[in-house]
């Protein structure tokens, strides 16, 4: 179960849970790998959720895509293809953080892919003030440890 | 002053020179632009020169051409879907009707996404979209222009290297 914050990152499953503040169907597409679909988009913070790992276990539009189930992507903006034109209701999904409610939906057994367009600005600042050299606290722990043995 | 020579391929370059020019290297042209007459001389090589750079200018105009007419029919395709989705959402017609509709007349609402053709159309999108102004991502240039994302992807990093 792991959980992806940067630009482009994506999931792909055969069912996933949709959440955001601001969810809305944007056009029918004719994609070159999974064919007929419908794009939706979703702003305004939210994520998406593998609830049902894709048979056979692969990617199909983006090989680097997180494809475990329970893997999610999180972002202040992001996009969503669903295979097929069946419409999705769009319901009410309860409370998103402490003063703000959420849209959410469902995809159920049709290829569901979703890619981030827009990822948490505090993410980026942090990528951005971070020196070339970076090395993470825990990789220069594991790295200690390494030379002691 | 100015003069207007467009060439739509090499065969016609070919036969503008040879039309104007027989043994000599240099010739002299009347413009008539109006009512003023312009007298330019210009050499056979260069002529040649110019040529190149007017075919590969219609070229590149074309397909800017195609781009924009793409980007409207798409915008087209949207708004249709919209409508579709208000009658729904309305409950003017029902699911069935809904999907129907979009299955027997996907030429109304769909929106076809190819792969690229040249590496170098990311930089003649790139131009287009400076100049609508919008900020637009990378999937809303793609679902407008009809641009598969991961061929935009590649298309710039093959131009960073």
């Amino acid at each position: 179960m792991t959980q992806v914050y940067g630009a482009h990152e994506s999931i792909e499953s055969m069912s996933a849970n949709i959440a955001a503040k601001k969810i809305t169907p944007s056009s029918p597409q004719n994609h070159p790998i999974i064919g007929l679909c419908i794009k939706y988009l979703c702003s305004r913070d939210g994520f998406a959720e593998i609830t049902k790992e894709l048979n056979p276990k692969k990617a199909q539009i983006n090989e680097h895509s997180k494809i475990n189930i329970g893997d999610r992507v999180a972002a202040n903006s992001f996009y969503v293809l669903v295979k097929g034109f069946k419409k999705k209701e769009i319901g009410f999904g309860g409370r998103f953080s402490g003063s703000h409610n959420c849209n959410c939906f469902t995809t159920h057994t049709e290829y569901t892919y979703a890619e981030i367009q827009v990822p948490y600005s505090c993410g980026l600042k942090i990528i951005a003030e971070l020196p070339k050299n970076f090395i993470s606290p825990i990789k220069q722990l594991t790295k200690k440890k390494d030379a002691n043995i | 002053m100015e003069t207007y020579n467009i060439f739509n391929s090499d065969d016609d370059i070919e036969r503008f020179i040879s039309s104007k020019s027989d043994t000599l290297t240099t010739k002299i042209f009347d413009v008539h632009k109006g009512q003023s007459n312009v007298t330019i001389i210009i050499s056979v090589d260069d002529i040649k020169k110019i040529a190149g750079t007017f075919s590969y200018y219609s070229f590149i105009q074309d397909k800017k051409e195609r781009f924009y007419i793409t980007g409207i029919k798409n915008l087209q395709k949207k708004t249709n879907f919209l409508q579709l989705y208000i009658q729904h959402c309305e409950k003017q017609i029902n699911d069935e009707e809904y999907e129907n509709e979009l299955t027997k007349h996907p030429e109304n609402y769909v929106i076809d996404i190819k792969e690229i053709e040249d590496v170098n159309d990311v930089v003649l999108l790139s131009k287009i979209i400076d100049k609508i102004d919008v900020n637009m991502t990378l999937d809303e240039a793609s679902e407008m222009f009809s641009i598969d994302t991961r061929c935009i992807r590649k298309s710039f990093n093959q131009l960073a290297e």
